[in-house]
């Protein structure tokens, strides 16, 4: 495993909320272009941990390392510059921004990636092409199906191009056959080189990644190291 | 990855900021419309001031600026003889001169009515009927016959004989002025120079005559000619004493406009004021509550990548785009209101050309004032915190 390039990889994480412990001693490592599902119940503290994995939460002790670079000491804007341009979310609840058109929802992406405005109209067309979503372009976000929002998050979450996908209860608000959907979307943006971290409740779903781990009390098992 | 990369170009956060604000059209026209009526209460009161101080002028110039009074220097109130008069009428640039001459209160009655008034009688020649610009529309000022038949005879004026009723010029009715019977020769309906004239009785001056409380000699000038005239005046009158007569010209103009408005102008700004800082405060907590609101989109933004700095910047942006809205809004409206308040003053409504740009600008800036507090909120909420609002 020495010669192992990991997109991001976390030793011995603990993270509290005051006095109570969410993540004691985590250690996990997912290599570049790797598919890990994250199982566990509500509470478990799989949201945190996909939290901590994107920069948007911070933690107490132990050290983080993302794309090779140490995250543990960056400052709130080198995080944010981080998540604008390595990492991708998908939410459970979509959270696209309701009262705009879907070809803004997918420009935000692109908006704090720093990509240049001249490029947006073609990579919007582009992504909703390849998420199924062209013939809505202009619709209103709020007007569209739960699957096809969550096309639109997952066109949000990938238009700057990031190596690192992450995707909280991706089809949690989905029926069966729109997650089958949802998931073969991912599925290929893994084949086509993105890192894919997807926290679930669904073994099922879990099921389909290269490696599942289990978090339970804050305590991931089996621990890698 | 190099910074040009992450420093957000002005003109798309401009243009995010825009978009935001007009997908929610609603909101944006109730915090605007605080802004909206501060603004227009601002425009349109110096769009008054600038119309008020046009019409002051433009009376001032008709009336005041063309107008010479001499009075006698000492306490001897005599008047001018036909010479003196002569004289003066032929200084270049004087139109009439004519003697208005006034005397102790007085009842007046018409006669078998009830109502007694205490009026200031006045005389005048007929030169000052020209000099006042007098309008008798009933009768006749100083009939030539009825001078010359020595009967007293008296111009009333239109509210007097409102007051007084039953007055006629028929020949049917007189009136008595501190117990002389007159005949009433005419109404004086109009007074422009001398509006007092209107609730007085006004009889034939008599050079002879008793001595009057005050004695002014009125001199109608051209416009532009009444300080030249002032000059000479007093020496056409009196070429070996000329100081036997002081002229008085009139103030000038602007200094009249200043003192007539500026109070009212004051007035008029600090209510204005007032309103456009409550228009600040609406905008502000519009602000504050939209960003409560808004939690959850910033904490998408802020995992899409946006910084503490981005958000700040966007909050503000927004609050000051909806400020210019208001104070766009608020010229239009302002303008508006000042044409239909001048057109029911019978006024040309003037607007200085500053005032316009200078109103959206002012709105902007309100709007990025009232802004700060709630743009600072929003880029102080932590990603993680955000995106837990429901």
């Amino acid at each position: 495993m020495g010669d192992q390039r990991w997109s991001v990889r976390l030793r011995s994480v603990s993270k509290s909320y005051d006095d109570t412990a969410v993540l004691r001693n985590i250690d996990v490592a997912v290599p570049t272009n790797g598919y890990l599902s994250v199982v566990g119940v509500s509470g478990s503290g799989k949201s945190t941990l996909l939290n901590i994995l994107g920069l948007m939460d911070t933690f107490q002790t132990g050290a983080y390392e993302i794309d090779g670079r140490d995250a543990t000491a960056l400052t709130a804007d080198a995080r944010a510059e981080l998540r604008a341009t390595s990492i991708g979310f998908v939410f459970q609840q979509f959270n696209l921004l309701h009262e705009r058109s879907v070809a803004d929802n997918v420009a935000l992406g692109l908006l704090y990636a720093g990509v240049p405005r001249r490029q947006w109209d073609q990579r919007v067309e582009e992504l909703l092409d390849y998420v199924g979503l062209s013939h809505r372009t202009l619709a209103q976000a709020r007007t569209l199906s739960g699957g096809e929002q969550q096309r639109v998050a997952i066109a949000r979450a990938v238009a700057k191009r990031p190596s690192i996908l992450l995707c909280d209860e991706p089809t949690g608000n989905l029926d069966e056959a729109t997650s089958a959907e949802c998931m073969g979307l991912l599925e290929r943006l893994h084949s086509d080189g993105m890192t894919l971290i997807v926290v679930t409740h669904d073994l099922r779903l879990a099921e389909r990644a290269d490696r599942t781990v289990t978090i339970r009390d804050g305590v991931v098992s089996p621990a890698y190291s | 990855m190099p910074d040009e990369t992450r420093r957000l170009r002005r003109s798309l956060l401009l243009r995010e900021a825009w978009r935001t604000v007009a997908a929610r059209p609603g909101a944006a026209v109730l915090s605007a419309a605080a802004t909206t009526l501060g603004i227009a209460l601002l425009v349109l009161t110096v769009g008054l001031t600038a119309t008020a101080e046009r019409r002051v002028a433009a009376g001032f110039d008709a009336l005041r600026a063309t107008e010479v009074l001499l009075t006698p220097t000492g306490p001897d109130q005599r008047g001018p003889t036909t010479a003196e008069l002569a004289r003066a009428a032929r200084i270049s640039g004087v139109e009439a001169v004519g003697v208005l001459a006034q005397y102790a209160p007085a009842d007046a009655t018409v006669t078998g009515r009830p109502t007694h008034v205490s009026v200031d009688p006045a005389s005048i020649d007929h030169g000052a009927v020209k000099a006042l610009q007098l309008d008798v529309d009933r009768g006749s000022a100083f009939d030539p016959w009825l001078v010359e038949t020595g009967l007293p005879a008296v111009l009333v004026g239109a509210e007097l004989a409102d007051r007084l009723g039953g007055v006629t010029v028929d020949g049917t009715s007189s009136i008595s002025v501190g117990g002389v019977q007159h005949l009433v020769a005419g109404i004086l309906s109009d007074s422009p120079r001398r509006p007092s004239l209107r609730d007085t009785v006004l009889v034939p001056h008599d050079p002879d005559g008793r001595d009057p409380a005050t004695l002014e000699i009125v001199l109608r000038t051209q416009p532009g000619a009444a300080q030249q005239v002032a000059d000479l005046a007093p020496l056409a009158l009196g070429p070996t004493d000329p100081g036997s007569w002081t002229a008085s010209a009139p103030p000038d103009p602007d200094t009249l406009r200043v003192g007539i408005e500026s109070g009212v102008r004051n007035a008029l700004l600090g209510v204005s004021a007032a309103v456009v800082v409550i228009a600040g405060l609406s905008i502000g907590n519009a602000t504050f509550v939209s960003v409560l609101q808004r939690r959850r989109e910033i904490g998408v933004r802020r995992a899409m990548g946006a910084t503490a700095g981005h958000v700040r910047l966007q909050i503000l942006t927004e609050a000051a785009l909806v400020g210019g809205l208001g104070g766009i809004a608020g010229s239009s409206v302002g303008i508006l209101a000042l044409v239909v308040i001048a057109n029911l003053q019978r006024a040309s409504p003037v607007m200085p050309a500053f005032a316009v740009p200078a109103a959206a600008g002012a709105g902007v800036l309100l709007g990025l004032l009232a802004g700060i507090f709630p743009a600072r909120s929003a880029s102080r909420l932590e990603p993680v915190e955000a995106m837990r609002a429901g």
